[in-house]
């Protein structure tokens, strides 16, 4: 346990010196939330005001950049450098090194997400929910479901040029045909329904929802299925194809 | 009697159709140092990671301290220290978050003052292990396997890319640890160092032990004994 402990505190320590990881968890979503409300704050979104319908979105963001960049293609880029091989010589078990991996996760997410609050709070002297509670069960079971596409990346992907191109590759989708970023109606019609196949798509509906107290209404049903059906597929690849070591 | 630390037994491991090791029995006793010698390719790591718990053998039976590998890997890893081809560390870890997380996952710790000093890391301490030289990577990597005073020292081609000084200079720290009695195993294209370091060589030539004997007994085998740890190598290794 107390291995346990002192490895991720490691990862964490690790996490906080990886620039790319920075970049896209801490600042990329903060500044487009920033810049975004700037321009859209008197807007409205489905009956939604901008923060109701942003706020969930930039977290989304932050979701998707977790668990491609810090998680899928972190992995990728350790276990290429032989990191996991060594650490199998070592008594340290593979069940600890993914509990780690999964705290960072965790983490990373939820301090990204507080960040987001307070630029939302103090910045712009938005609401904060009224349902803190359903936010975060969906903000959690959003992280774990992308969590487990994260490790479909790192199983793909024997070299870390590959991950960071897959990363990047879906970045764009799940940024701009998500909703997240930018509304769907400004889209074509054929893009607005190439949503469908945009799994953030899903945690975006499913964050609005807990953010809107909604979680738990028929309206959220068919998101939440999606998103269930997402993990327990991905599970089943990762479970299949993941390898610590080469 | 000698004690003995490591029994294969007629180990074999392919990687697809490329048989890697082919059925290579070896005896390895307590307190020697014993090298590998071998072709790129001609099965010294895989052998070597199969020592070290790394890689799982298709067949044959791997003994590493009196406890099969396969039951006893927990307890084998708490007791022997390995060092790989790869530096093999995290990217933004320091020398000595290194030297410190390492120490963490074992119950029988070496003072890590003592590791430093002997390896003279000291200066190196706050740097991160990716932006040093090659040979103190090196050092570095050899410190992380002794941070559970193991009885066992795995070292996957030490002093391979170190130039003349550092390769004298880690030999140096090796042999402080032989003098305490450590059992080191290694691999190495060197034919200098292996003839003056180690006690006995095993020479691995496609998978097969080919030899395996005191670097004098091997000299003495060929040419009346008027050759080289050279010409061994191309003797038995190479085939010519």
């Amino acid at each position: 346990m107390q291995t346990v402990l002192v490895h991720t505190k490691m990862e964490m320590k690790l996490f906080f010196r990886e620039t790319l990881a920075l970049l896209f968890t801490f600042i990329v979503p903060a500044v487009s939330f920033v810049v975004f409300g700037m321009m859209f704050k008197s807007d409205s979104y489905d009956g939604l005001d901008y923060f109701q319908a942003y706020i969930p979105s930039m977290i989304a963001i932050i979701i998707f950049t977790t668990a491609f960049f810090s998680m899928g293609l972190q992995v990728v880029i350790d276990r290429e450098k032989g990191v996991y091989k060594r650490l199998k010589g070592t008594p340290l078990n593979q069940k600890a090194i993914f509990t780690a991996t999964i705290i960072k996760g965790f983490f990373a997410i939820y301090v990204g997400a507080i960040e987001i609050l307070l630029i939302a709070k103090f910045g712009f002297g938005a609401g904060i929910t009224e349902h803190p509670l359903q936010f975060f069960i969906a903000l959690t079971f959003c992280s774990i479901t992308f969590f487990s596409i994260g490790f479909i990346v790192s199983s793909l992907a024997k070299r870390m040029q590959t991950a960071l191109g897959i990363a990047m590759i879906a970045m764009y989708p799940m940024m701009f045909l998500s909703g997240a970023t930018i509304p769907l109606d400004a889209f074509p019609e054929i893009l607005q329904k190439s949503a469908v196949i945009i799994p953030l798509t899903y945690v975006v509906n499913v964050l609005r929802d807990g953010w809107n107290g909604s979680l738990f209404t028929a309206g959220a049903l068919v998101d939440l299925i999606v998103l269930a059906g997402i993990l327990i597929v991905s599970t089943i690849i990762g479970t299949r194809f993941f390898r610590w070591t080469d | 009697m000698k004690e003995i630390v490591i029994e294969l037994e007629n180990i074999r491991k392919s990687y697809g159709n490329v048989k890697a090791v082919d059925g290579i029995s070896l005896r390895v006793n307590k307190g020697e140092v014993l090298g590998i010698i071998g072709a790129n390719g001609a099965g010294k790591s895989t052998t070597l990671e199969i020592m070290m718990g790394l890689r799982t053998p298709e067949s044959g039976s791997v003994k590493v301290l009196g406890l099969d590998i396969m039951d006893g890997s927990y307890e084998i890893k708490q007791k022997i220290g390995i060092q790989l081809q790869q530096t093999a560390l995290y990217d933004r870890i320091k020398v000595k978050e290194a030297l410190e997380l390492f120490s963490s996952y074992y119950d029988k710790k070496r003072d890590l003052q003592e590791i430093i000093q002997a390896l003279g890391l000291e200066p190196y301490l706050n740097k991160y292990v990716k932006n040093l030289s090659g040979g103190w990577q090196q050092r570095t990597s050899l410190a992380l396997a002794l941070v559970n005073d193991p009885e066992i020292i795995f070292l996957d081609e030490p002093t391979t890319g170190l130039d003349p000084q550092a390769r004298l200079e880690l030999w140096n720290c090796i042999n402080r640890f032989r003098a305490e009695g450590k059992t080191i195993i290694l691999s190495t294209h060197y034919m200098d160092e292996a003839q003056r370091h180690c006690d006995r060589i095993a020479i691995i030539k496609k998978g097969h032990l080919v030899a395996c004997d005191q670097p004098k007994n091997l000299i003495n085998s060929l040419l009346d004994g008027e050759g080289s740890m050279e010409d061994v190598y191309l003797q038995y290794a190479v085939g010519v």
